[in-house]
C-alpha cells in the first residue's frame, strides 16, 4: 500500500518537474527526495565538481585568511617544542609550565592543537586544501593565459576606442596606409609586439609588451606548492639530531645511517665586555669510514658540509669525563657527558647517557656559584637508572680522578672538559625549496615588474589625412599612461614629419 | 659619532613634527576656504599641441594620469620639502650609527625601530614625488613620528652583536627589504584608511578614493615583492646560522601571516576584481599584522627577541 501511494505521489507531480523523479519511482528504486537525481554524476562529472570548487577564487581566499589565521594562532599561543611533542612525558612537563598562564583552558587548548598549531590536523588539512586550491587554479588558468599570450583578441569595435581607460586620437596629413606602417615601425623600434589584423574597418594592429609576464603567476603559484612539497620532504626524510653534543677531545659517531664520526679537537668562546658571547668557534674533524674527509672552524654562520650533511654551531658549555668499567674489569664508557640541562631551581647542571646495558647514567654538578649544595667543586654525583624507573638503582658523590663503585661499575670522574652542542642534520628537502624561492621571487618579479601592456590601433582615411586611434583597457598606471601619451604625441609628429618629406620629393 | 647620530634623530623627529603640523595646516586651512568641493571625475582629458615645425597638431589623450604640478613655496612644498630634509638627515643618522658600531643598524629593537621609520619615511617620499598624492602624509607622518618617539624611549646604546647577527650580507639584505617592505605598507595603510573616510570627508585636496585605491595597490606592488624577499632572505640566513630553513618562531610565522594577508589582498583584487572597503580593510589588517610582527617579540620572545 505504501508502495502504491509512493507511486501516486510520483506521477501526480507537474510534468515539468516531476518526469525524472517520476521515471525513478515507476522503477521503484527511486529516492523522491530527489537525492538520486542530484547524485545522477559519473566520476568524471564528480572529478569536475571537485576541480571546479578547488579552482573557485572564493575558495582560493578563503583558505588563504585560513592558513593566515591559523598562522596567527600559533604565533600567539606559545609552541611545544619538537623533542616535547613526541614524549608525552616532556610534554606534560611542558604544559605544566603553561598552565600558570592559561589556567582550566590549557586541557582544552592543547586538545584543539592550540599548541601544536604547526603539526595540528586543522593546519595541515588547511596546506593540503591550500596546495590543492593553487594547483587547480594554475592549472585553470594556464590555458587562458597561453591564449591570451599567443592568440590574442586583435579585433576591437569601434565603440571601444570611444571608451576604452586610455585612450588617444588625432589626425595626421598622410595616407592611412602611411600612418599604419609607421605606427607599427615605431612600435617594433619601442619593443612592442605587434599583429596586424587585416579584417578592418580601416588598418588595425594589436601592440603589446611582455605578453610573457603573466606567465609569473603560474610561476609564484607553483613555487608556492614546490615550497611546501620541500617542507613535507623534510619532514619525512632525512634526520635532524637537535643536541648532538661532542666533549673536546672525544670522538662519537653522528648514526642516522652515516659512516661518520666527529670529534672537536679544541672549542673556543670568547665573550664582549658585558659579558654576552661575541663568538663560540669548535675546530672540527669529520671521519667517513674512519678516513679525514674534512675539517673545519665550524662557527654559528660558518656550519661544516659534507656530502649533505650539515654541522651547525649551536651551544656549548661543560662536560664530565666519565669512565665507566664494568664487574668484568672491561670499559663500557669513556666519554664526555654534557652537562647541558638545568634544574629549574637553578642550583645543579646535569647531563646522562645511556650505557650499553640500557642503564641510564645522570652526572650532576652544582651550578656556577652555588654553595652548600652537597657537591663541592671537583665533585660530581652520579645516579643510576634501570629502564623507565624514577628512582635510581644507586647514587654516589664522586672526587675528580677517584675510581668509585657505583652498583654494577666503576666509575670515575676524570675532569671537567669543554664540549660544543651541534645541529647534525641531512636535509633533502632543502634543495626543493630553494627551487621554490627561485621560483616565488622569478614570478613575482614577471607579474609586479613587468606587466603585460595592450594597445590597439585603428587607422581610418579621413578627409584630411588619416585619422589614427589608439586604446587600451589597462588600469592607471603613471608609467604606461606616460608612455602612450608620448607615443601618440611621437607618432602625430612623425607623421607630420613624413608629410613634409613626401611634399618635399614631390 | 654616537652623539652626532642621536642629534641627527631628534632634529628629524622635529622636521616630522614640522611636517605633519604644516601638512595638517594646510588641509584645515584649505578646508575653510572651500568646503564640498566634488572631486573630478575619471576621464579627464588632456590636449596635447604638438609643434611639428609646419603647423601644430593637437592630440586628444583620455584617461592618462597626469602629474599635479608642483607650487613651490607654498605650505605643503615646504611641508613635502621638510620630509625629504628628515629622510636624509635620518639617513645620516643611520650611516652615523653604522660607523660608531661598526655595523649596519640591525642587531636590536632600537635600531630597527630607526630602520622601520627611514622605511616609512622613503615610501612618503617616494610616493609622494611619484603619485603628487600629498593627502595620505596626514597619517603617514603621526605613524613616523610615533615610530620615531618610540624609538626615543629605547636605549640608543648600541648592543654587541651576537654570533648569529654576524652574518652581515644576509642580515644587512633581510632588514633592509624588511624596511622597505614595511615601509611601503605604512602608504597603503594610509591610503586605506582614507580610502574609508573619503565619503565621510568633503574637504577639498581630498584624493579620490580610486585614487586611494590606486595607490594603496601600488604600494602592495612594493610591499609584497619585499616581504617575500625578507622570507626568503631569512629562510636562507636561518639555514645557515640556526640550521634550519624555517622553524615557526613567532616572529617568522607572524611574517608569514603578514605576508599571507597582502598575498590575499593581491589575490583578490587581480582574481576576484575587489575594490572599495574590503580591500581597503584588508590592507589595514595587513599593517595591523606589520605592527604586530615587529612588536610581537616583545612579548613572545624566540630566536628574533634581540629585534
Amino acid at each position: 500500500m505504501k508502495q502504491t501511494d509512493t507511486q501516486s505521489a510520483g506521477s501526480a507531480q507537474p510534468p515539468a518537474a516531476g518526469r525524472t523523479g517520476t521515471a525513478t519511482a515507476s522503477r521503484g528504486s527511486g529516492a523522491v527526495d530527489g537525492l538520486d537525481d542530484q547524485a545522477a554524476l559519473s566520476p568524471g562529472q564528480m572529478l569536475k565538481q571537485i576541480y571546479a570548487f578547488f579552482y573557485n577564487k572564493t575558495v582560493g581566499l578563503v583558505l588563504i585568511l585560513l592558513a593566515g589565521l591559523l598562522g596567527l594562532l600559533g604565533a600567539i599561543f606559545p609552541q611545544m617544542p619538537d623533542s616535547a611533542r613526541v614524549d608525552p612525558q616532556a610534554a606534560e612537563q611542558w604544559l605544566e609550565q603553561v598552565r600558570p598562564v592559561f589556567g582550566g583552558w590549557t586541557g582544552i587548548l592543547h586538545t584543539l592543537g592550540a599548541f601544536t598549531m604547526f603539526t595540528s590536523v586543522p593546519f595541515l588539512v588547511v596546506m593540503g586544501l591550500l596546495a590543492a586550491s593553487i594547483l587547480a587554479c594554475t592549472v585553470h588558468r594556464l590555458p587562458v593565459i597561453w591564449r591570451a599570450a599567443r592568440h590574442p583578441r586583435t579585433r576591437v569595435t569601434a565603440r571601444f576606442f570611444d571608451r576604452a581607460r586610455l585612450r588617444s586620437h588625432f589626425t595626421a596629413p598622410v595616407s592611412a596606409a602611411d600612418a599604419f606602417e609607421i605606427v607599427c615601425a615605431d612600435a617594433r623600434r619601442h619593443r612592442l609586439r605587434v599583429i596586424v589584423d587585416e579584417r578592418g574597418p580601416g588598418h588595425n594592429a594589436y601592440l603589446d609588451r611582455n605578453y610573457w609576464a603573466p606567465f609569473g603567476t603560474v610561476f609564484a603559484h607553483v613555487a608556492f606548492v614546490v615550497v611546501m612539497a620541500g617542507f613535507v620532504v623534510s619532514s619525512l626524510t632525512g634526520f635532524r639530531d637537535q643536541q648532538f653534543t661532542l666533549t673536546v677531545g672525544h670522538p662519537k659517531d653522528v648514526g642516522h645511517g652515516t659512516a661518520l664520526t666527529a670529534q672537536a679537537n679544541s672549542f673556543q668562546d670568547i665573550y664582549y665586555e658585558d659579558g654576552s658571547p661575541k663568538d663560540y668557534v669548535a675546530d672540527l674533524t669529520l671521519l667517513d669510514a674512519g678516513r679525514e674527509v674534512a675539517s673545519q672552524q665550524v662557527r654559528v654562520n660558518t656550519p661544516l658540509s659534507y656530502q649533505g650533511v650539515m654541522f651547525h654551531q649551536s651551544y656549548f658549555g661543560v662536560s664530565a669525563v666519565m669512565r665507566v668499567v664494568d664487574a668484568s674489569g672491561a670499559q663500557v664508557l669513556h666519554d664526555g657527558v654534557a652537562l647541558e640541562w638545568t634544574t629549574a631551581d637553578k642550583i645543579f647542571n646535569y647531563g646522562h647517557t645511556t650505557l650499553p646495558d640500557g642503564t641510564v647514567m645522570y652526572v650532576v654538578e652544582a651550578a656556577s656559584g652555588q654553595v652548600g649544595t652537597g657537591i663541592e667543586p671537583g665533585q660530581v654525583r652520579v645516579e643510576l637508572y634501570q629502564g623507565d624507573a624514577t628512582t635510581p638503582s644507586a647514587e654516589a658523590i664522586l672526587d675528580q680522578g677517584a675510581p668509585s663503585v657505583v652498583g654494577a661499575y666503576t666509575l670515575t670522574f676524570e675532569r671537567e672538559q669543554q664540549f660544543t652542542g651541534m645541529i647534525v642534520r641531512r636535509d633533502p628537502g632543502t634543495l626543493i625549496v630553494w627551487v621554490g624561492f627561485g621560483l616565488l621571487v622569478i614570478g613575482i618579479c614577471m607579474t609586479m615588474f613587468f606587466r603585460h601592456r595592450r594597445i590597439w590601433v585603428r587607422v581610418t582615411e579621413v578627409d584630411d589625412g588619416a585619422l589614427v586611434q589608439m586604446a587600451s583597457p589597462d588600469r592607471r598606471d603613471f608609467g604606461f599612461s606616460e608612455f602612450f601619451t608620448d607615443m601618440a604625441v611621437r607618432l602625430s609628429g612623425r607623421m607630420t614629419r613624413h608629410a613634409e618629406r613626401t611634399a618635399a620629393d614631390a | 659619532m654616537l652623539e652626532y647620530s642621536q642629534a641627527l634623530l631628534l632634529i628629524t623627529t622635529a622636521l616630522v613634527v614640522v611636517s605633519t603640523i604644516a601638512y595638517l595646516g594646510a588641509f584645515f586651512a584649505a578646508r575653510m576656504s572651500r568646503a564640498a568641493v566634488t572631486a573630478p571625475t575619471e576621464g579627464t582629458g588632456a590636449s596635447i599641441v604638438v609643434d611639428t615645425g609646419a603647423g601644430e597638431r593637437t592630440v586628444e589623450v583620455t584617461g592618462g594620469v597626469q602629474r599635479a604640478p608642483i607650487k613651490r613655496f607654498t605650505i605643503t612644498w615646504w611641508a613635502a620639502k621638510s620630509t625629504q630634509l628628515g629622510l636624509l638627515l635620518l639617513t645620516g643618522s643611520l650611516i652615523a650609527r653604522t660607523i660608531a658600531t661598526g655595523h649596519p643598524p640591525f642587531s636590536n629593537h632600537y635600531e630597527f625601530a630607526i630602520c622601520f621609520a627611514w622605511g616609512m619615511m622613503l615610501a612618503q617620499v617616494v610616493f609622494e614625488w611619484r603619485y603628487r598624492v600629498r593627502t595620505v602624509s596626514i597619517i603617514v607622518l603621526p605613524v613616523i613620528l610615533a615610530m620615531l618617539i618610540y624609538a626615543s624611549t629605547l636605549s640608543y646604546q648600541p648592543s654587541p652583536l651576537m654570533p648569529a647577527l654576524q652574518n652581515s650580507p644576509l642580515l644587512t639584505l633581510h632588514v633592509f627589504t624588511a624596511s622597505l617592505g614595511y615601509g611601503a605598507a605604512v602608504v597603503s595603510f594610509a591610503a586605506a584608511i582614507m580610502y574609508l573616510l573619503a565619503p565621510h570627508v568633503r574637504w577639498r585636496g581630498w584624493p579620490r578614493q580610486e585614487v586611494l585605491d590606486d595607490l594603496a595597490y601600488r604600494a602592495t606592488v612594493v610591499t609584497f615583492p619585499m616581504l617575500t624577499l625578507m622570507l626568503i632572505l631569512g629562510a636562507l640566513w636561518g639555514n645557515v646560522a640556526w640550521g634550519r630553513y624555517w622553524g615557526w618562531d613567532p616572529k617568522e610565522t607572524a611574517a608569514l601571516v603578514t605576508w599571507l594577508i597582502y598575498g590575499a589582498y593581491l589575490h583578490a583584487r587581480v582574481t576576484r576584481g575587489w575594490r572599495g572597503n574590503r580591500s581597503a580593510w584588508l590592507l589595514i589588517l595587513g599593517f595591523a599584522a606589520v605592527l604586530f610582527t615587529y612588536l610581537g617579540n616583545l612579548f613572545f620572545g624566540g630566536l628574533h627577541s634581540y629585534a
